[in-house]
């Protein structure tokens, strides 16, 4: 029932408004409707008294007044404007109270009401404009009292006046001063709150920073007590790693229980205790922590490798062990095998060494033992089931001693110190029956020996090929191929002369392999030739009606007792009048009235070049000259054909013998 | 109270080793005592005011280990900075040592380096 | 011969020589010795192991090299073999067996005094049993000197 009635008279003195307010607002809404409530029970229960006194004319002026109040009350409620409420209700109180003191009121007591004046406009309106209000009424109210013309209902005496007077002014500084005071600790506890707010927000942050980062690290990270129990929060990822199932509060030792020699557990006890008992200096504990790196067998069977780091932290003068731990499991496995690697790698260049050492034969002779041996062996392993065993170590033990005392005699030392270690293994189980657990390390040592002579033999086989590829005849065939087609890739990049390069009939398998280096040496030679001396520019070549890019074509044919290779290109050919000049210039005898055919024979003179000035490319003149000495020092002829202006063409008979 | 190093080993060589470090670390020569064993190394202790010792662990009659023992079960050793010098290197022995109460462990051959700094916050440790 | 237990060792001897005397000898070719093989060597440095394996370690100097070491650690010239080399010996054992441990912390060992043999072509008292004694030649630019190491279980060959 109260609580209704609260919610009531809570919800008119906040006008119906059920948002929160700041606190200033709200006092002053509260108490502009307080003031309301009260001022209209007040004037009504004046105005009927006045009305039931006669009094009519009073009567309808508090009756009016009343109504206004009230109206300001809706108007507040309905436009929710407490602002205009604020500043509204102290002018009307000032017209009232003016006008009460004015007409003298009831028995002439109309200006005490004055004195809640400041009350009423300072709260409402606060201390500066209350008080100008506070003020301004304070004038009014001096000339109601002071001059006489202005108050004609009633009179009092002068001392009465200047009484009134002061103690509307104590009042009105009293009220003031109040007012700022209550303001100035209204807005330290503001501030106060304010900060408050500020630190929750950042803690909160903080606090959910630090979930996030416990949740998301990879690594265990988590609290050791000086119980050597694991205490508060700790990362996610540590019951991963270590393979807990979740436990509140549990011994950090005791995870090692089982997992690593009693000793050692007890010396990880003693290590942990050192961060909370002695001075010693961290450098060395770091130095000596035990699980560095540590590789165990997690509570769900997995083999890990852990690593540890330790440090000593104070948390509300507490010391604890700030632990974290990484599992390393991936980085070591990748560790080993890396080492497994150099391991056989240093070992096949051992037996590499070796094997190179040793005479074939005798390799040969000694591998197809050695397998013959350990496939007995074998057969004897599969077999065991129902032989007598010692005969079987037996057996084992002179089928391994064969192999390494063979091993040894043709220089395969390594191998043999191998084999020497299985046979150390068998020689004190000679004699009686071993255990399967025996047997099966000697299946394992076995196994390692044959994938070592597996490996050898791999070796040999490499060798092998090696040798057939550098003795063979015919070396991969595209070899000439590529560097033509190298040849012409660069040229023609570096002359900006466009060309394509026909190969269909260039079968290199023809190629003796005697004169695949002269074939190639020739072939670039002219493809030189054709980039400097004949293939034509793009546009000269579009005016002469010819396709853009040049055409170079290579053929090779087996005539017989003698290869043929021809090399043609459209470019511009030979100028039979230009080489007669050049042979003119050079005072070369005779060639000036020689016919065509000879005269481009000329070309294949030492010292003998059209171009204009020297290239790497051109302009040399030994060229071609190099090409005819060398053809006809193998034993074979050149010649070369030419139309003007339609290209070139270069017959090569070489024999293939 | 001035400083005097008391250097306990049983071989001379290795003292000297580590005199000389000191000495060309700008330590000067009149600081130091030496003794070639533990029970040597205990009754100069009892005697005289040593403010730092540098203590082998493989000595005969009264080992390095033993020596730490004793001194950190009296009252009057319980803040005397001892800085073990010696060639145990495995993990399990420096903890068997720091367990029994030194300040600090160098391992030998000794370095300078490591040996100055050693020294520097085993002083600093106690000063505090 | 398992490496492993072998290199904690020759590591440690390195490793000394480097830190005392300035260079790092080169280990040679190791090899089985013979129980009661004589040693071409002038004075060795003998340490005991006991604990979790039994063992020895053996430091064999020629007597030129012994004095050179010595020479060089305590800045005075050495032509006899004194107290100052016999020292320098023990200690030079001392530091290659409490060295080696760290690469054997799986097992607990504990190691003794060291003690002296010396005279032309003098004999071990190795270990009786079956312990396997391997040997390592190592080289320096002042002579060769050798180091032997036998541990019960740990190095078997």
């Amino acid at each position: 029932m109260a609580s209704r009635f609260q919610k009531v008279l809570t919800n008119i003195l906040r006008s119906g408004i059920q948002t929160a307010l700041e606190a200033e607002d709200e006092i002053r809404l509260l108490f502009i409707n307080s003031i309301i409530l009260v001022g209209f029970v007040a004037l009504m229960v004046f105005a009927l008294r006045d009305f039931f006194a006669g009094d009519h004319v009073y009567s309808v002026v508090t009756a009016s007044l009343a109504f206004i109040v009230a109206c300001l009350f809706f108007f507040i409620r309905w436009t929710k404007l407490v602002q205009a409420g604020l500043w509204f209700l102290p002018i009307l109180m000032a017209a009232f109270y003016g006008y009460l003191a004015e007409s003298g009121g009831a028995g002439t007591s109309g200006a005490l009401w004055s004195f809640s004046y400041p009350l009423v406009a300072i709260f409402l309106l606060g201390y500066r404009r209350g008080g100008l209000f506070t003020l301004g009424y304070l004038f009014f109210l001096g000339i109601v009292l002071f001059i006489p013309h202005l108050t004609p209902a009633w009179d009092m005496e002068l001392d009465f006046k200047i009484r009134t007077i002061g103690t509307y002014v104590v009042i009105s500084i009293f009220v003031v001063e109040f007012e700022y005071i209550r303001l100035q600790a209204q807005r330290e506890i503001e501030r106060g709150r304010k900060e408050l707010a500020k630190t929750t927000d950042a803690l909160l942050a903080e606090k959910s920073q630090t979930d996030g980062i416990l949740h998301n690290i990879r690594e265990g990270i988590f609290l050791v007590d000086e119980n050597l129990r694991i205490v508060g929060r700790h990362s996610d990822s540590l019951t991963q790693i270590l393979d807990l199932e979740e436990e509140t509060s549990w011994d950090f030792s005791t995870y090692f229980d089982g997992k690593l020699p009693e000793k050692e557990v007890q010396s990880l006890r003693d290590y942990l205790m050192m961060y909370f008992k002695s001075q010693v200096r961290p450098e060395l504990l770091q130095s000596i922590n035990p699980l560095e790196t540590i590789k165990i067998s997690t509570p769900l069977g997995r083999l890990k490798t852990l690593a540890f780091t330790f440090a000593a932290i104070k948390l509300e003068g507490q010391r604890f062990i700030l632990a974290s731990v990484r599992d390393d499991t991936l980085t070591a496995e990748l560790n080993q095998k890396l080492h497994e690697e150099e391991d056989k790698a240093a070992r096949q260049m051992r037996h590499l060494f070796q094997i190179i050492h040793v005479r074939p034969e005798l390799l040969v002779q000694f591998l197809e033992d050695a397998t013959d041996e350990i496939a007995d062996i074998n057969r004897r392993l599969k077999a065991n089931s129902q032989q007598a065993q010692d005969d079987l170590m037996e057996a084992f033990y002179q089928g391994v001693h064969a192999v390494k005392g063979n091993a040894a005699l043709i220089g395969l030392t390594s191998f043999s110190e191998r084999v020497h270690e299985l046979e150390n293994l068998i020689k004190d189980w000679r004699g009686r029956s071993p255990d399967w657990r025996e047997i099966l390390t000697l299946t394992v040592e076995l196994s390692k020996i044959q994938a070592e002579l597996e490996e050898i033999q791999t070796l040999i086989q490499r060798m092998n090929t090696f040798q057939k590829e550098m003795a063979n005849n015919t070396v991969p065939q595209d070899l000439v191929v590529l560097t033509v087609e190298r040849a012409v890739q660069k040229l023609a990049a570096e002359t900006g002369v466009q060309a394509t390069l026909d190969l269909k009939d260039f079968v290199t398998t023809t190629l003796p392999s005697g004169h695949r280096k002269l074939v190639k040496d020739i072939l670039v030679q002219f493809i030189r030739n054709s980039f400097v001396h004949g293939l034509e520019p793009a546009e000269e070549r579009h005016a002469r009606k010819k396709p853009q890019a040049g055409r170079i074509k290579i053929i090779c044919q087996d005539r017989g007792p003698f290869l043929s290779l021809s090399y043609q290109d459209d470019g511009r050919g030979l100028d039979p009048d230009r080489l007669r000049q050049t042979a003119v210039k050079k005072a070369l005898k005779n060639w000036d009235t020689r016919p065509d055919h000879e005269i481009f024979e000329l070309i294949f003179e030492n010292g003998f070049s059209t171009a204009a000035e020297v290239s790497v490319h051109a302009g040399r003149g030994v060229g071609l000259g190099l090409v005819k000495t060398r053809i006809e020092a193998s034993g074979g002829k050149v010649s070369v054909r030419s139309a003007s202006g339609q290209g070139i063409a270069f017959d090569i008979e070489l024999p293939k013998g | 109270m001035p400083m005097r190093i008391l250097i306990v080993d049983d071989s001379r060589i290795m003292r000297n080793i580590v005199k000389n470090t000191l000495l060309s670390l700008k330590y000067p020569a009149d600081v130091f005592t030496e003794a070639a064993d533990g029970e040597e190394a205990f009754s100069i202790l009892e005697k005289s005011e040593i403010t730092l010792l540098l203590l082998d662990w493989n000595m005969p009659n009264l080992n390095g280990l033993e020596l730490v023992k004793r001194l950190r079960s009296l009252e009057k050793f319980q803040n005397l900075p001892i800085i073990m010098v010696t060639s145990e290197a495995a993990k399990y022995n420096i903890i068997e040592a720091v367990k029994a109460g030194v300040t600090d462990y160098l391992v030998k051959p000794v370095n300078e380096k490591s040996l100055q700094e050693k020294i520097r916050s085993a002083l600093e440790g106690t000063t505090v | 011969m398992n490496i492993r237990y072998i290199t904690p060792f020759i590591d440690a001897t390195q490793n000394a020589f480097l830190e005392l005397l300035g260079s790092k000898p080169e280990a040679l070719t190791p090899f089985l010795v013979r129980r009661e093989e004589v040693l071409d060597w002038d004075i060795s440095g003998v340490i005991g192991i006991a604990g979790e394996a039994r063992g020895v370690v053996v430091l064999s100097f020629p007597r030129g090299l012994a004095q050179e070491v010595t020479t060089i650690l305590t800045g005075q010239m050495k032509t006899s073999v004194d107290d100052d080399v016999i020292d320098t010996v023990g200690e030079l054992v001392n530091i290659i067996a409490g060295n080696a441990k760290k690469g054997l912390e799986e097992f607990k060992l504990m190691i003794s005094l060291p003690s002296i043999v010396q005279g032309d072509s003098h004999q071990i008292g190795w270990p009786s049993g079956s312990v396997p004694i391997v040997g390592i030649p190592f080289t320096t630019p002042q002579g060769h000197f050798n180091l032997s190491v036998g541990l019960e279980n740990i190095i078997t060959v």
